[in-house]
């Protein structure tokens, strides 16, 4: 009888495999969900925080609707104006995420109208990307790999990674939808060379772009350039040619500087709620004695009355973009002393680490609502479509840092040997194996640092998004790379292309 | 004879003087009277763009010094039957192109017959014919305006209307270049006119003249001296010289302080409340700025109400009496603080409005029964003026200045008033309240009451404690018993590794003679 089942199942297996390879299954199955969950009504995307303004004004848009404020953390608003006269708002933030709205505007402009813009263009444009984001990451790890392992790790893939948790920030403006993509074509790209799958000229050419993406698309995001520059370092010996270990080396030259280059440009101006946090919620909130702290600062021990306090309080004793700040509060400290004073000071650091851990496997932000106001639905109300996995990863993830260290040791430790074997061996591609995932762990990593510095433990849950997706990238290569028996040991060596 | 029926008399108009208070119901008078006056305030444009832009929102802040409560409409949105619920309506007209199409309100205003006060341009024919009014339309014009003792030259206007003739009560004058004269306004029994207006220059000031006669206003009004934006991270020592030196000079005055609302007992509130106290027993009088409002919609939900009470419970605590609140004006134009937050106050200083966030906006205000009108001092610096104008303010006015970083400023403007002779009241000295559920906080006749106990203004300053415990200490359950476990623990470790070496050795021993033979 359950000889008559295998038979049956392998027969299954081999038509389909004859139609559909494991990675396009997944890149179907993810494209498939996300288009019930996007583009049917109800439709699905994220309420505005009110950050949206910063990002929309400055690339032609504007808000139509007169109550949008209303709107905020509760309602997705799907359509917004385009400006027909000169826009004087100057880019108030230099973004890769533009390049996106602008195409998705002329899109709009195309086929649908050139006042109203549906935000549903954009959305358009990442879903392909993200398709096919998602089919060199499978490919990455079930190519030349058994059917039998090929389709389980392609269902997985489906699973996680068409979570709603995730595909509702296309339908937003929020540039973790940018995130999202290029950090799993960074990842594929890596992987792909790894396994010697396409030609390495086109995948350092995704490599480059998509980090290049992904570092620009945001401040926060500045350590990406730099950390994958340096993890990159072995990438450059992959191949033998000279012209190649010059493109590569440039490449990885290009990112540093490109990390350096997007801490220096991204203009200070939106910076001061998260800096009013980054002390009040941060350096002062776990401090014994505030006033001490403060003076370290050279600020006015008087501050200390802000400890603790929330800029997004209804009520609060001063505005955040006021002159007594700026002139005796802001101009105190930077990244780089608050940087300092944690490293100075570690026990404080890792508490702060220990709450950051708290938010760092939740995938969706708690605060923002995910349906349009005519959906009827409750304020703030969020789907339950397809976001088994965020709930669970919510619900049970041992949130401490400790578990993020073990994590790290684990997964450095499962790779560990083949690393060795292909040292041993002088094997480069397989010696870039474990550099990669290592590299992809210190972004997420550096997610978590950076907020904690940046921010404080204000609105932690959108701003570790960078460390709960690499969490799942990283840990899915694993339980993909257990399944098809390639934890230990690298791949087998593919033909040269 | 007459001595008796001098007596006679004298107990009978005793006894109906004794049954007319008995029938007089006292309290009901006082109702009466304390109950606010409400106005309806219709306006056909606000004029955004124009230099008019702005006048109606400085009328609202005018008439709340009034104590008036005022419903704020456009002409366009009246509904039939409303100008029989009032007794006070204005209308201001700011485009002369703009006729009232709103037939619901013609018809009503036909049958109107209480006090109507015009402001602009399109002036009703029963404002005319009441006032007997005769005008004349003048393009761009340069004139000087007069009221009182403040005059301030050549302010333009883009068309203006001059009254020729008129019955009643002037108010002010405008003369042009070209020898054309006319009063600012005029009213007579209840019917009142005033053809120009604009916000930022001496006709805001003025119209207050013209409304004080208006409404029938007859309080006495004072002349304060306001300082905000005071936090409890401001320099505190500045502060305090600030009051030295007022106190020095005689100059009572008011300081409105930023609330917060956490860390009560942390000593750098402490300290700001240490500094309030020391203001406060130099004749400075502390009211309770309004808290900054969240641009957007929060998604934390706080009651206001609470949060004022437990800040005013704290400095109540450490002997701080304050006696109002400060607030821009539009606070008083929505129904969420003045539900939640404001009902603790019956004393308001309004400042001008500069960044509007509503939460619940309201087009009817809130009246309080005393109320500042609060203008700066580089308002009234660009009129003429004799220094005695500045005590006879037709409203309750406060003269507001910044406390800021800038020394030279406070300087500055702690010589302009040590060098006026104005003689500033003491809010102290009216009847103020502030209620929280746990405490009644009063002024009266210059002393300051909390729950009723008289509060000694000079006690002595209390040193503040730089000691504090910000982070409670966790309770340590089992901490002996822990003590002794990992000492246990210790022991058996370094046992086990000395054993493992042991072994290791043994191990190594038999491993080399084995082999090693």
């Amino acid at each position: 009888m359950t000889e008559s089942v295998n038979i049956r199942v392998k027969s299954i297996l081999i038509s389909l495999s004859r139609y559909v390879s494991p990675a396009m299954l997944a890149a179907a199955g993810v494209l498939i969900v996300t288009i019930i969950a996007l583009f049917v009504p109800p439709y699905i995307g994220m309420a505005d925080n009110g950050d949206y303004s910063r990002i929309i004004y400055s690339n032609g848009l504007y808000i139509l609707n007169p109550d949008y404020k209303t709107h905020f953390f509760g309602y997705f608003v799907k359509e917004y104006g385009i400006f027909q006269h000169f826009n004087e708002h100057a880019a108030a933030l230099f973004s890769s995420h533009s390049y996106f709205i602008r195409l998705a505007i002329w899109l709009n402009e195309l086929f649908y109208s050139d006042q109203l813009f549906d935000v549903r263009f954009q959305t358009i444009i990442f879903l392909a990307l993200y398709t096919i984001a998602i089919y060199l990451f499978i490919e990455s790890l079930t190519w030349k790999v058994p059917r039998k392992y090929g389709y389980p790790i392609a269902l997985i893939a489906i699973f996680v990674f068409a979570d709603t948790a995730y595909t509702a920030f296309f339908n937003s403006f929020f540039s973790e939808s940018i995130m999202l993509i290029m950090t799993m074509l960074v990842f594929a790209a890596g992987l792909l060379m790894y396994r010697n799958r396409y030609n390495d000229y086109v995948l350092m050419t995704v490599f480059f772009i998509s980090a290049l993406i992904l570092t620009t698309s945001k401040q926060q995001n500045a350590p990406v350039g730099v950390i994958l520059a340096v993890t990159g370092v072995v990438l450059v010996f992959i191949r033998k040619e000279r012209s190649f270990r010059i493109w590569m080396s440039s490449i990885l030259v290009a990112l540093f500087l490109s990390g350096i280059g997007t801490y220096v440009l991204i203009p200070k101006e939106f910076v001061n709620i998260n800096a009013y946090h980054a002390m009040t919620r941060g350096v002062l909130m776990e401090s014994e004695d505030p006033e001490a702290t403060l003076k370290a600062f050279g600020i006015d021990k008087q501050y200390a009355v802000l400890n603790k306090s929330i800029y997004f309080e209804p009520f609060t004793t001063v505005d955040v973009d006021s002159k007594i700040l700026e002139d005796h509060f802001y101009s105190k400290y930077g990244f780089g002393s608050i940087l300092a004073y944690y490293l100075t000071n570690p026990a404080q650091a890792f508490k702060m680490l220990d709450i950051a851990a708290k938010h760092a496997f939740t995938i969706r932000p708690p605060a923002m609502g995910n349906y349009e106001l005519s959906a009827g639905r409750e304020f703030g109300e969020q789907t339950r479509f397809f976001s088994l996995y965020s709930n669970i990863k919510h619900a049970l993830a041992p949130k401490t840092f400790g578990f993020v260290i073990l994590w790290v040791i684990l997964i450095v430790g499962l790779y560990m040997p083949s690393f060795i074997t292909a040292v041993k061996a002088k094997h480069m591609r397989h010696i870039q194996r474990l550099p990669l995932i290592l590299g992809m762990m210190l972004l997420g990593l550096s997610g978590i640092f950076v907020s904690i510095i940046g921010a404080g433990d204000a609105d932690l849950s959108k701003h570790e998004f960078l460390f709960t997706l690499v969490f799942d990238l990283v840990t899915f290569v694993a339980v993909a790379d257990a399944i098809r028996r390639y934890l230990w040991r690298s791949d087998k060596d593919a033909a040269m292309q | 004879m007459l001595f008796k029926a001098t007596n006679k008399i004298l107990l009978l108009f005793m006894i109906v003087l004794l049954a007319m208070i008995a029938i007089v119901p006292a309290p009901l008078v006082h109702a009466e009277s304390t109950k606010p006056v409400r106005v309806l305030l219709l306006y056909d444009s606000l004029a955004k763009g124009t230099s008019k832009s702005g006048n109606v929102e400085a009328l609202q802040h005018i008439l709340a010094a009034y104590s008036v409560t005022v419903t704020l409409q456009s002409f366009d949105n009246y509904k039939q039957g409303e100008l029989q619920q009032y007794t006070k309506v204005i209308g201001i007209h700011n485009v002369a192109d703009i006729s009232i199409t709103n037939q619901d309100f013609v018809r009503d205003f036909t049958q109107y017959k209480g006090s109507y006060l015009h402001i602009g341009t399109n002036v009703p024919a029963m404002v005319q014919s009441k006032l007997n009014l005769h005008t004349r339309e003048v393009n761009v014009d340069t004139f000087r305006l007069s009221i009182d003792d403040f005059s301030q030259q050549a302010i333009q206007a883009e068309a203006l209307t001059y009254i020729t003739a008129y019955e009643g009560n002037s108010h002010g004058l405008i003369s042009s270049r070209s020898g054309r004269q006319s009063p600012f306004g005029v009213s007579q029994n209840g019917i009142a006119y005033i053809p120009y207006f604009e916000k930022g220059n001496l006709s805001e000031l003025a119209i207050g003249y013209v409304l004080r006669d208006w409404l029938g206003w007859t309080n006495e009004s004072n002349t304060y001296v306001v300082f905000k934006e005071i936090y409890p991270f401001s320099d505190l020592e500045r502060l305090e010289k600030l009051a030295d030196e007022l106190y020095e000079a005689g100059i009572p005055f008011v300081v409105s302080a930023r609330p917060i609302f956490i860390n009560f007992d942390y000593p750098a509130t402490k300290r700001y409340f240490e500094t309030l106290k020391y203001v406060q027993s130099r004749n400075g009088n502390i009211v309770v700025n309004v808290p900054e409002i969240y641009a957007i919609l929060s998604p934390l939900e706080r009651d206001l109400n609470k949060s004022f009470e437990l800040f005013i419970d704290a400095m109540v605590k450490q002997g701080v009496a304050p006696l109002g609140f400060g607030a821009e004006m539009y606070w008083t134009y929505d129904q969420y603080f003045t539900n939640s937050g404001l009902g603790l106050f019956d004393t308001a200083i309004l400042f001008q409005n500069k960044e509007i966030k509503h939460k619940a906006q309201d087009y009817t205000s809130k009246s309080f029964p005393s109320t500042l009108y609060s203008l700066q001092l580089d308002f009234l610096e660009q009129f003429e003026y004799r220094e005695k104008a500045l005590t006879d303010f037709p409203m309750n006015t406060a003269i507001t200045f910044d406390f800021n970083d800038n020394g030279q400023e406070l300087d500055e403007a702690v010589k302009w008033l040590r060098d006026s002779w104005v003689t500033f009241a003491d809010l102290k000295y009216g009847d103020h309240t502030v209620t929280t559920k746990a405490n009644t906080i009063r002024s009266s006749g210059g002393s300051l009451y909390i729950n009723d106990q008289l509060i000694d203004l000079a006690t002595a300053r209390e040193e503040v404690s730089e000691e504090f415990e910000y982070k409670p200490k966790v309770e340590k359950s089992f901490e002996r018993w822990f003590n002794v476990q990992n000492k246990v623990f210790i022991v058996i470790i370094l046992v086990t590794i000395v054993a493992f070496g042991g072994f290791f050795i043994i191990g190594y021993r038999l491993y080399k003679r084995k082999y090693f033979k």
